[in-house]
């Protein structure tokens, strides 16, 4: 405890800290500009003397900010006018982000922010540290904030029971195993066949850089005008025009098309690619006793620091492209991160890896976690009845509609066929499974999504039935922990026998209290 | 397991009538806006607007008594149960150790009518299926009471 004595001093944030918030002028100056252009002299005067308001204020906030570590807490001071104390006990830490851009990696900064359970934002922002700071930072306030003086037992079992479990003793005292171990480091060539199987940002870009730039695009531009007649390109004719070509040359049209839709398809793809890349360069997973640490991106070097007491659910993801391919990304959910975007608030604990070598990532996450000994229960057999009917009903409602079109429509009955495959593969993903304290339970077809639920962490359950469900007595189990995003699914197994699925509510429940008031 | 007051019913209906009569109004005012000036008949019309009143009053007098015969909840020693829903059915379980805090509630129409909701805040629940309507108002308080207090069970590890 000899670093945490009194003996440390209110510190300043890195020197450089004004001149990074400086750059925020440049804005104020880039506006400056439009407005001289626009108006007098006078005006370049006032936003000069705003511009240098702002530089001092920067300055005064600087000089006036201090922050130290004492025993129990983060302690800040700050505040140009009014000075603010703010003490931030270490019990009630959750999370210290580091978060470098462009800018502070070349000056070999990072900024630090603490994350709280109860706050709704960001507790803390300390600006500008460098880079070995923030390393200290995180490692006191996220590794040693369990570092209860052992003469307040009780206040120490508060405390435990308030933020997490009583930590397992080979956590606390083994020397060894608080050396950083690596657990996960990523390899680009991996990075690049995550962005190339991501299934949501590449298509969706690419859909809206088609929807976007689909005509005013140069290449796209020049390729119409190859494949398609000029008397299109008049507005008032071109609908007209469209529709005659259509008819006309209906393979000309369809090529075009198709070509632009491979077009803005690759183009969405490449982005996909190289976004995952950039976010998520150079990721490691490591751990430390019970501190877990994740670090990636290229421009915005993040560094995520966290308990791993504090993770909520683990959600491994699995689409139908990696599935094939064998890979499979992990996410954790920890409490903190009040209002962030979900996004934000996931953690990744690996943007990719093989699926067959997750193993070591859960247990980081979860000691004593044995991946390979999970037994998937499926859901009830008549849960591919349900699957099958959805389908079917839609297929009718689009033959009903069509038959009176054209008899052909007739035809589309034979997607039955293929709804059925469907059914029976998407029950196949379906399913829950007990191991341990631990509840894991996992849903979807094209895009898998394994969450696993330790039972202490959870809030509520929630047993539902729509009208289809009711009539095959079946029904959905939720399982609600702390810090689920509001617009997401929480953890749940879908069509349960009624019977089965109330009791093991019940179960869970009485688990649950047994666990007490840890969480 | 409990059933709300049985008042919370009238408070249901009360609501229910007076979205009918809003909808009925709106579908009214909206037809002879839109097509009187366009010199089209409101026979019609005038038809529609009357299935969307009679409908509507129906559902609104008659679907709170459904729903109140569906809507129960139960305090267990170690948990919470609600149980709702007339189509979509849902039961939910709060383990009471994992209550952050209890809330009562009462609206003037609630107070009107002498009664109070509870609601229960867990650090998951997003504030949707942890709240009872229709209770006592001095039922409410003496939950509220007991839910805060863990006796037996605050003393965890």
């Amino acid at each position: 405890m000899k670093d945490l004595e009194s003996g440390e001093t209110w510190q300043r944030l890195h020197p450089v800290t004004p001149l990074l918030r400086a750059v925020q002028l440049l804005y104020a100056f880039v506006i400056a500009a439009v407005v001289t252009s626009l108006g007098s002299r006078s005006t370049l005067i006032f936003v000069l003397a705003i511009m240098g308001l702002i530089a001092a204020w920067i300055t005064l906030a600087y000089l006036r900010f201090r922050y130290r570590l004492s025993e129990e807490s983060l302690i800040i001071l700050h505040g140009v006018f009014i000075r603010k104390r703010r003490v931030i006990p270490r019990s009630r830490i959750q999370n210290v982000d580091l978060r470098a851009g462009v800018l502070q990696q070349i000056f070999g900064t990072t900024t630090a922010r603490i994350e709280t359970a109860g706050g709704q934002t960001t507790e803390a922002i300390l600006h500008v540290v460098s880079r070995s700071e923030g390393a200290r930072l995180r490692k006191e306030l996220v590794a040693l904030s369990r570092r209860a003086p052992p003469t307040a037992v009780g206040e120490a079992a508060r405390v435990a029971a308030v933020s997490g479990p009583p930590f397992e003793p080979t956590e606390t005292l083994a020397e060894a195993s608080r050396q950083p171990q690596m657990v996960y480091r990523v390899t680009p060539l991996q990075l690049v066949i995550a962005g190339a199987t991501s299934n949501r940002a590449g298509l969706l870009v690419g859909a809206l850089l088609g929807g976007d730039f689909l005509f005013d695009f140069v290449p796209t531009d020049w390729l119409l005008r190859r494949v398609l007649p000029p008397e299109l390109f008049d507005p008032e004719t071109a609908m007209n025009g469209m529709l005659q070509i259509a008819q006309r040359d209906l393979q000309a049209f369809l090529l075009g098309l198709g070509m632009l839709v491979a077009f803005f398809g690759l183009a969405g793809w490449a982005i996909s690619v190289l976004t995952s890349v950039v976010r998520y360069f150079d990721f490691s997973f490591t751990q430390s006793g019970g501190e877990l640490k994740v670090s990636y991106g290229l421009l915005t070097r993040r560094e995520k620091g966290f308990r791993r007491s504090r993770i909520q659910n683990v959600q491994i993801e699995e689409s139908l492209l990696r599935r094939w391919l064998g890979f499979a990304s992990l996410h954790s959910q920890t409490a903190g991160y009040g209002q962030m975007k979900a996004d934000e608030r996931m953690e990744t604990l690996t943007p990719i890896t093989r699926a067959s070598e997750l193993a070591p990532h859960l247990e980081a996450a979860f000691p004593g976690f044995r991946w390979e000994e999970v037994e998937w229960r499926p859901s009830h057999p008549r849960a591919r009845r349900r699957l099958f009917v959805r389908r079917a009903l839609v297929i009718l409602v689009a033959t009903l509609l069509l038959a009176p079109v054209s008899s052909w429509a007739l035809l589309l009955l034979l997607a039955m066929v293929p709804a059925w495959f469907l059914a029976a593969a998407h029950y196949r993903h379906l399913g829950h499974a007990r191991l341990g304290e631990y509840i894991l339970v996992r849903e979807g077809l094209w895009n898998r999504r394994t969450h696993i639920v330790p039972v202490r962490k959870i809030q509520a359950l929630y047993f539902r039935q729509s009208p289809f469900q009711r009539r095959l007595d079946l029904g959905t189990l939720t399982l609600e922990t702390a810090g689920n995003p509001i617009e997401w699914h929480a953890p749940r197994s879908i069509d349960l026998g009624t019977s089965y699925g109330v009791e093991l509510m019940g179960e869970l429940a009485a688990e649950v209290t047994e666990t007490g008031l840890t969480f | 397991m409990n059933h709300l007051h049985p008042r919370i019913t009238i408070a249901w209906r009360l609501v229910g009538v007076i979205s009918a009569l809003l909808l009925t109004v709106l579908t009214g005012a909206l037809e002879a806006r839109l097509l009187a000036p366009a010199g089209i008949s409101l026979v019609l019309p005038g038809l529609i607007t009357a299935c969307v009143a009679a409908v509507g009053f129906v559902l609104a007098l008659t679907w709170p008594s459904l729903r109140y015969r569906h809507w129960l909840w139960l305090v267990e020693r170690d948990r919470v149960l609600i149980h709702k829903g007339v189509v979509w059915r849902s039961r939910s379980l709060i383990p009471r150790v994992r209550v952050q805090h209890v809330d009562t509630r009462t609206s003037p129409l609630q107070r009107w009518l002498g009664l109070s909701s509870l609601i229960i805040y867990t650090a998951g629940t997003r504030g949707a299926d942890a709240e009872i309507p229709g209770l006592d108002s001095d039922q409410a308080e003496s939950l509220r009471e007991q839910l805060a207090h863990l006796e037996d069970l605050d003393e965890g590890p």
